[in-house]
């Protein structure tokens, strides 16, 4: 057997194993499931803030490593709260609730009950940093906060 | 005259090997795309990128279609080891190199290595990069390998 038909051989097979994963793993991405679930609970400081959590449901077959959830809250007069969530593992077909505390951006500011957008910036990976994804997800509502 | 170099049946049996990843992977490709578009479709309403589904499967079949058939059609047409045939493998390699760029760029948008869509208030971008280079590499290292085969091979 000549040296070029041994190699030939050998790199089509890996080619085809390395895109059958890749599409594995984008179709995983792709099925990684973000959910806001408002629950405000007041968190001591200082400064003082707010926890609140998201429920991630992995639907794919991979499971995904280092996920960090950025949250932050704003409105029309400008920033109140942002947050990072611990990084997280979530195994294949699960559902995970992630708590984010959430701190005020400035110090001493008033937080009021009212219309706020909540920016979430999920972001994960998957065999290493193979393939990483970013969601950005938005929510607009009135937010009650706790006393 | 023609030439080859290995046992017929084990020529044929390379041959069945080759063919299979060459055929069936297509296959499932677009039977795994075509999953994930109805799904986003079914929740959106809408495909969920920038071109519509048959869109996508259509050019997806011709491009695909077109490379697989070139290549089937050299297997068939010309003596396994001729040198016909390595240099019909080696542009062979060279249209699979340029058909997955054409397909991942479909899904880019405007930076390459990621794909982009959205369903209802979540936008998603995949980095693909690291995978994307790998995959290049591997079809750049199969298309100098498949350039080699010529000089290696006999009228």
């Amino acid at each position: 057997m000549k040296v070029t038909t041994l190699l030939k051989g050998i790199v089509s097979l890996v080619s085809a194993l390395f895109l059958i994963l890749q599409l594995v793993l984008i179709g995983s991405a792709a099925f990684i499931r973000p959910a806001y679930e408002e629950n405000w609970t007041l968190i001591g400081g200082p400064p003082p803030g707010f926890s609140t959590q998201f429920n991630i449901t992995n639907q794919g077959i991979i499971p995904v490593q280092n996920l960090v959830i950025y949250a932050r809250v704003y409105n029309s007069s400008g920033d109140y709260l942002e947050g990072y969530s611990l990084p997280a593992t979530i195994q294949a077909f699960t559902t995970k609730v992630i708590t984010i505390n959430m701190y005020e951006i400035l110090p001493g500011g008033t937080i009021t009950d009212g219309n706020y957008t909540l920016i979430a910036r999920v972001t994960g990976a998957f065999l290493g940093a193979l393939i990483s994804f970013t969601i950005v997800i938005n929510y607009t509502s009135t937010f009650n906060f706790p006393p | 005259m023609s030439y080859s170099e290995t046992h017929p049946k084990k020529a044929t049996f390379y041959l069945l090997i080759g063919l299979i990843f060459e055929t069936v992977f297509p296959v499932l490709i677009l039977i795994y795309m075509d999953q994930i578009l109805s799904y986003f479709a079914s929740m959106v309403g809408i495909p969920p990128f920038s071109i519509t589904t048959n869109d996508m499967l259509l050019v997806y079949t011709i491009i695909f279609g077109l490379i697989f058939s070139f290549i089937a059609f050299g297997r068939g047409y010309f003596t396994k080891h001729s040198k016909k045939y390595a240099i019909f493998d080696c542009i062979g390699s060279i249209f699979s190199f340029i058909g997955y760029i054409i397909i991942v760029g479909f899904f880019s948008g405007a930076y390459f290595g990621h794909i982009y869509f959205s369903i209802m208030n979540a936008s998603i971008d995949i980095n693909i990069y690291m995978i994307y280079s790998i995959t290049l590499i591997l079809y750049l290292i199969t298309f100098i390998i498949k350039f080699a085969a010529i000089f290696e091979a006999k009228e």
